[in-house]
């Protein structure tokens, strides 16, 4: 069980950040450097912005106006799901479905750009057709998309954390990081102690600029904003479906494995209060609580789907969200990935979509195997197979 | 992990969530005091509430100001539309886009925010629609010999109750916004809608000490707005013109059977008579004829390109129990 202080005062890396690119680049980089600190400020790992987002694993459909994305989503797909078999919830139907008006796709281009990137569009059941109000809604379609049970993946994450004997400090916050007297990194822990290491990756999501602001190095320019996922209890007929509308200010519900709930995030009122990091300073609340908005994202469904009329809402998880500023139009979610920034071996990493994390680890030349019974031919027939 | 969930505020409504909606005018004056009165009632009497802006044509320091409002003001939304539309094509654009329980129509300058929640207590009450009706303190003479004869005339035409005080301040429930926005028809009133849907109405009446309008001016409005909605909403005078074009080409008919009594009664007839009679009276037969019959197709063909749904729902109800067949045996 790896304890709360750090065992040592030098590390091949530390990882500051221990949600799920921390713990997956630690995993990738310990073949090669077997002395590796994660620093998490939590209790424990995967807590913020891996536990409160919609829990979606991403095969490309998300992004019609993105095929970069798109594309590197639906590439991922068959090996995420091989990693973490037992961590998804794969028996519920997803259906997209695209809105008549203020769409910025219709029904013909949605189709040709799943043809383009790949991914298999079905016809919806009878059943499932009924459920939406055809004077709003122009086509719908079942996809192959299934959601994660973030419980489970921190567990996994935790056990091969352990397995391959990577140290993490809990309770623990990076307040700076600089090059010592000898050229080595540096890392300047809140509570006063020091630590050294060859490489030292920043992977704190949201703080990314906070930490690079208090090591004087320049900030990235990003955009935060206050999300609220709400958790809705659906009627029976929705139990097993998961709804998103596309492509514009439309909402998506799905379930919520970790607490057997759906998920309802809406375009217009999820997002609370945004800022640049360019513009203003403004640290990001630790533990926001506004008010919710999930009667304006429930009255709005509802006009699509008359039957979540019976939904009920039964709590709302926050978090700040954030995304580089580049990508606000064309809604693309590329990993951002920055070697030797402004410190040699000081490196930065941001990640959107968990089921993208192969791609900036390859970018870094590595890989991860989350579990050592990981059969790696298996996974690569699955991945053949399913591309 | 457990579920995260907030206490709920008391005090204001928390189970109705209210959607205004305006067109915003072309000039701009006070129109951040007007918001801002719009959204501080709402936000007195409701928790969830949202205004919808609708930019119809507006100038573009319209914009910038509605969205200076929005950097301070929460649940304001604006709505730009491409051009200038009708204002009932605006309001059309307002229902698609409302999401709440009650969409809310007014006027942003004239009409006064305070009555919103007795007109939203109301439809709450069991109206799909609830009609602000702003009347003077008294009618002037031309508006009670007149206008509200019409108006009771071209109600009992249409089917469906009109008034001259009606106004765009009203309620929609959601179940009657969700059928209004079936309706696509281009030429379109605010006021006839919920009479072409056919739901529960009532109206609250309020009353303005100063109208600009002096007596005869408010009748000539009257007159033209419900001679319009008159055209645009009822084949009834089509088929008016169709039945005096029988009655003239039966009046024709009279005629050229006098023609024909003449002629064999007298003996000496003006010269040429008889046979511009005959041409005259044959031919005015023909075109009434033809008037009333084009009248009669062209009537059908305007309920026809009506863009209105066949019928309305208004709601369905099943039985409670089920049929007990239990005593019969499936033997043929």
């Amino acid at each position: 069980m790896p304890g709360s202080t750090p065992n040592r005062d030098f590390y091949d890396a530390i990882i500051v950040g221990g949600g799920f690119f921390g713990c997956s680049l630690a995993l990738s980089l310990v073949k090669r450097q077997p002395r590796i600190l994660i620093l998490e400020r939590e209790a424990s790992l995967l807590t913020r912005a891996s536990m409160a987002n919609q829990a979606r694993v991403h095969n490309g459909y998300h992004y019609p106006r993105s095929l970069i994305t798109a594309l590197r989503s639906a590439y991922n797909y068959p090996r995420f799901l091989a990693d973490f078999e037992d961590c998804v919830e794969r028996s519920f139907t997803q259906v997209y479905a695209i809105a008549r008006s203020d769409s910025r796709v219709n029904a013909y281009q949605y189709r040709k750009f799943c043809e383009l990137t790949g991914i298999p569009l079905h016809p919806v059941p009878r059943h499932v057709q009924d459920l939406f109000n055809p004077a709003l809604i122009e086509e719908a379609f079942v996809v192959e998309e299934c959601a994660f049970n973030a419980l489970r993946l921190r567990d996994k994450l935790r056990h091969a954390v352990e397995e391959s004997g990577i140290e993490v400090a809990y309770d623990t916050e990076a307040h700076r990081v600089f090059q010592g007297p000898t050229g080595t990194l540096r890392v300047e822990l809140k509570d006063g102690g020091e630590l050294g290491a060859d490489h030292v990756w920043n992977c704190t999501y949201s703080q990314v600029n906070e930490l690079l602001s208090r090591s004087s190095l320049p900030r990235l320019p990003l955009k935060h904003e206050i999300a609220e996922v709400a958790l809705v209890r659906v009627p029976p007929q929705l139990e097993h479906i998961g709804i998103t509308v596309m492509d514009g200010p439309f909402f998506s519900t799905m379930p919520f494995p970790a607490l057997g709930l759906h998920s309802l995030t809406h375009v217009t009122y999820t997002p609370h209060e945004s800022w640049t990091d360019s513009s203003q300073h403004r640290p990001p609340p630790r533990a926001p609580q506004l008010p919710s908005r999930s009667a304006f994202m429930l009255r709005d469904a509802q006009r699509y789907v008359p039957i979540l009329q019976q939904a009920t809402h039964a709590g709302s998880l926050f978090q700040t969200k954030t995304v580089l500023l580049r990508n606000e139009v064309d809604d693309g979610r590329p990993i951002l990935c920055r070697r030797n920034y402004g410190l040699p071996n000081f490196s930065v990493i941001l990640g959107a979509k968990i089921d993208n994390v192969y791609d900036v680890l390859k970018a870094i030349d590595g890989d991860v195997r989350y579990s050592k019974s990981a059969d790696d031919r298996t996974y690569s027939a699955r991945a053949v197979g399913a591309q | 992990m457990t579920v995260p969930t907030q206490p709920e505020p008391s005090g204001r409504n928390n189970s109705l969530l209210v959607s205004v909606a305006v067109v915003l005018p072309r000039q701009a004056a006070q129109i951040e005091e007007r918001i801002e009165g719009i959204v501080t009632v709402l936000a007195k009497n409701y928790e969830f509430y949202e205004l919808l802006l609708v930019d119809n044509g507006s100038p573009f320091v319209m914009q910038a100001r509605v969205q200076e409002l929005q950097r301070r003001m929460p649940n304001l939304r604006l709505l730009r539309l491409s051009r200038a539309y009708s204002r009932e094509v605006a309001i059309a654009a307002a229902l698609d886009h409302c999401i709440g329980d009650y969409v809310v129509t007014m006027d942003l300058t004239v009409d006064p925010p305070d009555l919103i929640p007795i007109l939203v207590t109301k439809a709450a009450a069991g109206f799909d629609a609830v009609v602000a009706e702003c009347q003077d303190r008294e009618k002037g003479l031309l508006e009670r010999t007149i206008s509200i004869p019409v108006y009771r005339m071209t109600s009992r035409v249409l089917g469906f109750p009109l008034h001259p005080d009606e106004s765009y301040f009203r309620v929609f429930s959601r179940r009657l916004v969700n059928s209004i926005v079936r309706i696509r028809s281009r030429n379109r009133y605010l006021s006839c809608l919920n009479g072409i849907v056919g739901f529960q109405q009532c109206s609250v009446v309020y009353h303005k000490d100063y109208n600009p309008l002096t007596d005869s001016a408010r009748v000539v409005k009257q007159l033209l707005a419900v001679t319009d909605i008159l055209v645009s909403n009822s084949a009834a005078p089509l088929r008016l013109a169709s039945i005096l074009g029988v009655t003239a080409c039966a009046a024709n008919v009279a005629y050229l059977g006098y023609i024909f009594a003449v002629s064999l009664i007298r003996r000496h007839l003006a010269e040429g008579w008889l046979t511009t009679s005959l041409t005259q009276t044959t031919m005015f037969l023909m075109v009434f004829l033809i008037l009333s019959i084009l009248s009669e197709y062209v009537a059908r063909l305007l309920d026809e390109t009506k863009e209105q749904p066949l019928y309305f729902v208004e709601f369905e109800t099943s039985s409670a129990v089920v049929a007990n067949e239990n005593t019969r045996l499936n033997i043929a």
